[in-house]
């Protein structure tokens, strides 16, 4: 696939089919307005690496729109991606000018969570707040390639029929079923 | 498989009111429970980070590779190369051309009556109508420093200092034939040191016509052979031409 033969909605359909050619879409939403890079080094005054940044984060905010089907065709894929990467160099502006190399990594909280009453919602911040972040992206890498990719596709917004295609298994209540061992698997060795 | 399926169904799912109370009951009765809540979004977050940093790690790669590959720049590069190449091409050429190309005999000959013989010394004694020659000769006026020393000599042909001026004085007036006439003449002379053939050979050099370098040559490897006046100039042209 050459990314610049194929069309924005081949992207688009592309990313939300959530298949084994998901990473190759991805591949191409990122190269066909990989131009913005240097025009937002220009524009914004930063340097190359802090464009890419904001590049790559916005393609991925991007395709997990996309994904999650947040984007909705409003606009072109150039616009939309654009104000979002706009949104990211000025980000990087800010964070150069006070001079914060480390970005907040505030935990999202899922429209669920938001849901809850406020005593429940601050209980589960708070044991959030005590979760050693480090060591669960550490174990996560350790836990084997099949459980990783699996809880990955699901954090992604892979639902398990997809993932069950991609991995291999007959139904989606068998993906489901192996997912959640991984999960748990993951916490007993968060926990050791 | 403990509460995390329980808990995903909740996230996941359209929770009722009756099953949002109950699950948030659980969180604050259930510390265990509220622990595996927590660990589960912490997870999920987790994990979602690990997947776009896996995307960014593929990106950089991407990048490197557009970056790598684009034609524009390999463009400039192998430009830069080949510039770089043909500068060094050339600079070599020129420094050989420079190193190797002969000099001219013309520009040799001129830059030694430039230093030798814009001016002839005035010697103590010296006859006054050859003092007459030497001083128009000093003042620029060639063609009368010609004639006076032609006059000394004409009246006496063994005044050889007198052939010597009037050649210089030729030369200096671009009368070649005549200077070669005088200093031919003197090279025949038997004097204790004869500057003659190498006065030939210097104007030989200046005229710079047809067979005059390769005459020029010749007299000034007798010079050399012979260890006439003008030996140590001769042969440092010799290597030049």
């Amino acid at each position: 696939m050459h990314s610049t033969s194929i069309t924005d909605t081949d992207i688009i359909e592309g990313l939300r089919r959530k298949d084994n050619r998901h990473v190759e879409y991805e591949n191409a939403l990122y190269m066909r307005f990989a131009y913005f890079i240097e025009e937002g080094r220009h524009k914004y005054s930063v340097n190359y690496e802090d464009a890419f940044s904001a590049y790559s984060d916005a393609v991925i905010t991007v395709i997990n729109n996309v994904v999650n089907a947040n984007f909705q065709e409003r606009s072109s894929l150039k616009t939309y991606l654009y104000q979002i990467f706009h949104n990211k160099c000025v980000d990087q502006v800010r964070k150069n000018t006070t001079k914060k190399n480390e970005m907040h990594h505030g935990f999202v909280l899922t429209d669920a969570l938001n849901t809850m009453s406020d005593s429940s919602k601050t209980i589960i911040q708070q044991l959030i707040e005590k979760t050693d972040f480090d060591v669960l992206r550490k174990r996560l890498s350790q836990i084997g390639e099949n459980c990783k990719q699996m809880l990955l596709l699901f954090a992604d917004g892979f639902s398990d029929k997809e993932i069950a295609g991609m991995v291999g298994f007959k139904t989606a209540a068998v993906a489901k079923t192996s997912r959640l061992r991984c999960m748990e698997k993951l916490r007993h060795m968060y926990k050791q | 498989m403990s509460n995390l399926e329980y808990i995903e169904d909740y996230f996941k799912g359209t929770p009722t009111p009756d099953e949002t109370t109950s699950f948030e009951e659980r969180i604050q009765n259930d510390p265990s429970f509220a622990e595996e809540v927590a660990f589960y979004l912490s997870g999920q977050h987790a994990a979602a980070e690990m997947a776009n940093d896996e995307r960014r790690v593929r990106f950089r790669e991407l990048n490197f590779n557009h970056r790598s590959a684009q034609p524009a720049k390999v463009v400039s590069m192998r430009r830069v190369v080949i510039y770089a190449a043909a500068c060094l091409f050339l600079a070599a050429v020129v420094m050989s051309w420079l190193f190797f190309q002969p000099v001219s005999t013309e520009k040799l000959a001129n830059q030694y009556i430039d230093s030798q013989l814009t001016t002839l010394s005035v010697s103590m004694g010296t006859q006054d109508n050859m003092q007459e020659g030497l001083d128009q000769y000093n003042a620029g006026k060639l063609e009368e420093s010609l004639k006076t020393f032609e006059s000394i000599y004409k009246n006496d042909n063994t005044k050889d200092l007198a052939e010597r001026y009037a050649g210089i004085a030729a030369l200096r007036l671009q009368q070649f034939d005549k200077a070669i006439s005088y200093f031919e003449d003197l090279s025949t002379k038997n004097l204790y040191s004869n500057p003659g053939k190498f006065y030939v050979a210097l104007t030989l050099m200046k005229r710079n016509q047809a067979p005059d370098k390769e005459r020029a040559h010749m007299f000034l490897k007798e010079v050399v052979d012979q260890n006439l006046e003008g030996k140590e100039i001769a042969e440092q042209w010799l290597k030049k031409m």
